[in-house]
C-alpha cells in the first residue's frame, strides 16, 4: 500500500518528499483521497515507478548477496532484517524525482543507499534496523554528514540535501 | 578473520616449498609515504568501471577482533610483481571471499594526510604489520558511523582503481 503524498514543488524544481496526514476529520480524509489520486498519478509516470522499481530490485539483489554471515568472506554481518524494512520503507517514501539509489549492505547488516555521481559528488545513507540514518557526502567542495531518524517520512535534513545533489545533475 | 587469513597464507607457503618467507617479505622495509597500499576489490559495487575510479564502498571498515577497534585492512604492494599481487589479493579474499575484480591503490602518504585537508589535523596511521604477511592497519576509525562514511570517500576520492583484465 502506497502511502498518500501531497505534491509540492519546491522552488529548485523538485518535488517534496511525502507528507503522511494523521488527521480524522471529514476534510482531512478528502485530502488524503486527493493525495492518493496525486500519488496514484505519479505512479503511474514512467520515471517514478523505474526509479522506485530499480532500487527496490536492487534491494532484493542486495539482500540476497548478504543473507548470511560473512557474505564477503571478511567477517561481514549478514543483513539485518528490521534495516531491509526500514530501506524499502525508505525507498517508497523518497521525493518524486529522485534518482535511483545504488543499494548495497554494510559490513555492520545495515542498509546502505548511494548516489555516486563521480568523485566530487556522492552522497550515501546507511539505514539501520532501528531507523537511524546515517548520511555523508561530498557535493563539490562541500561536505556533508550527520545522522536522523526516520519514521513515516524522510527527514527534512536529509531530503534537502537529496535535492542539493539531484539538482546538480540537472 | 586475520588469524585464519594468516593461517592460510602459511600453508600455502608450505605448499609452494618451505615455510621460508618471500623474498620480498624477508626485506621489507618500513612503510613509508609512497609505499603503496591496495583494498583488494570482490565486488562491483566497490568501483565505477566506466569512469574507471574506486568509490567509498572500497574504503569501508570494519571491527577487527583483535584490535578490539574499528579499522581498514590493506596490504602494501611495494616490489611485488603484478601476478604475485594477483596472488595475494585472491589469497586475502579467501575462498568465500568472491572473485577478485581489481584493487584500489594508495601511497601510504596519501592515507596518512587524510583528512588534513578538511579538518586540518592528520586522522590516520597505517601501520605494518608481520601478520598476516603485507598487512597494513589503518585506523583510528573512532567517529560516528557518518564520518566513517566520509572518510570512507575521503579515501575513495584519491585511489588508484587497477581492474584486472
Amino acid at each position: 500500500m502506497m502511502p498518500a503524498v501531497p505534491a509540492r514543488l519546491l522552488t529548485d524544481g523538485l518535488l517534496s518528499p511525502p507528507v503522511i496526514s494523521r488527521g480524522l476529520s471529514g476534510e482531512s480524509e478528502a485530502l488524503r483521497e486527493q493525495s492518493r489520486q496525486i500519488r496514484l498519478h505519479l505512479w503511474q509516470s514512467i520515471s517514478v515507478r523505474d526509479t522506485v522499481d530499480l532500487a527496490l530490485a536492487d534491494l532484493e539483489k542486495a539482500r540476497r548477496d548478504a543473507s548470511s554471515a560473512n557474505w564477503d568472506g571478511e567477517g561481514a554481518r549478514a543483513i539485518d532484517p528490521a534495516a531491509y524494512a526500514a530501506a524499502k520503507r525508505f525507498i517508497l517514501t523518497l521525493p518524486s524525482t529522485a534518482l535511483a539509489p545504488s543499494v548495497s549492505v554494510d559490513r555492520d547488516g545495515e542498509v546502505d543507499l548511494a548516489w555516486d555521481f563521480d568523485r566530487d559528488q556522492v552522497f550515501s545513507i546507511s539505514i539501520s534496523g532501528t531507523r537511524r540514518l546515517a548520511y555523508a557526502g561530498i557535493l563539490g567542495q562541500e561536505r556533508h554528514s550527520g545522522s536522523a531518524q526516520f519514521i513515516d517520512e524522510i527527514p527534512a535534513s536529509v531530503s534537502n540535501l537529496l535535492s542539493a545533489y539531484f539538482a546538480r545533475r540537472r | 578473520m586475520r588469524f585464519l587469513r594468516a593461517l592460510a597464507i602459511f600453508f600455502r607457503r608450505i605448499l609452494r616449498g618451505g615455510d621460508r618467507p618471500p623474498a620480498d617479505q624477508a626485506t621489507d622495509p618500513p612503510l613509508d609515504g609512497c609505499t603503496l597500499c591496495a583494498r583488494f576489490l570482490n565486488s562491483e559495487k566497490k568501483y565505477n568501471k566506466v569512469q574507471g575510479r574506486a568509490n567509498y564502498k572500497a574504503f569501508e571498515p570494519s571491527y577487527d577482533d583483535e584490535e578490539k577497534a574499528i579499522v581498514l585492512s590493506m596490504y602494501r604492494l611495494d616490489g611485488m610483481t603484478e601476478p604475485a599481487i594477483v596472488e595475494m589479493g585472491r589469497t586475502v579474499l579467501g575462498p568465500k571471499g568472491g572473485r577478485l575484480h581489481g584493487r584500489a591503490e594508495l601511497p601510504a602518504g596519501e592515507i596518512e594526510k587524510l583528512p588534513s585537508d578538511v579538518v586540518a589535523a592528520k586522522k590516520f596511521r597505517a601501520r605494518f604489520d608481520k601478520t598476516p604477511v603485507r598487512h597494513v592497519t589503518v585506523s583510528p576509525w573512532d567517529d560516528g558511523k557518518e564520518i566513517r562514511k566520509l572518510h570512507s570517500m575521503d579515501l575513495a576520492k584519491v585511489a588508484t582503481l587497477r581492474l584486472l583484465d
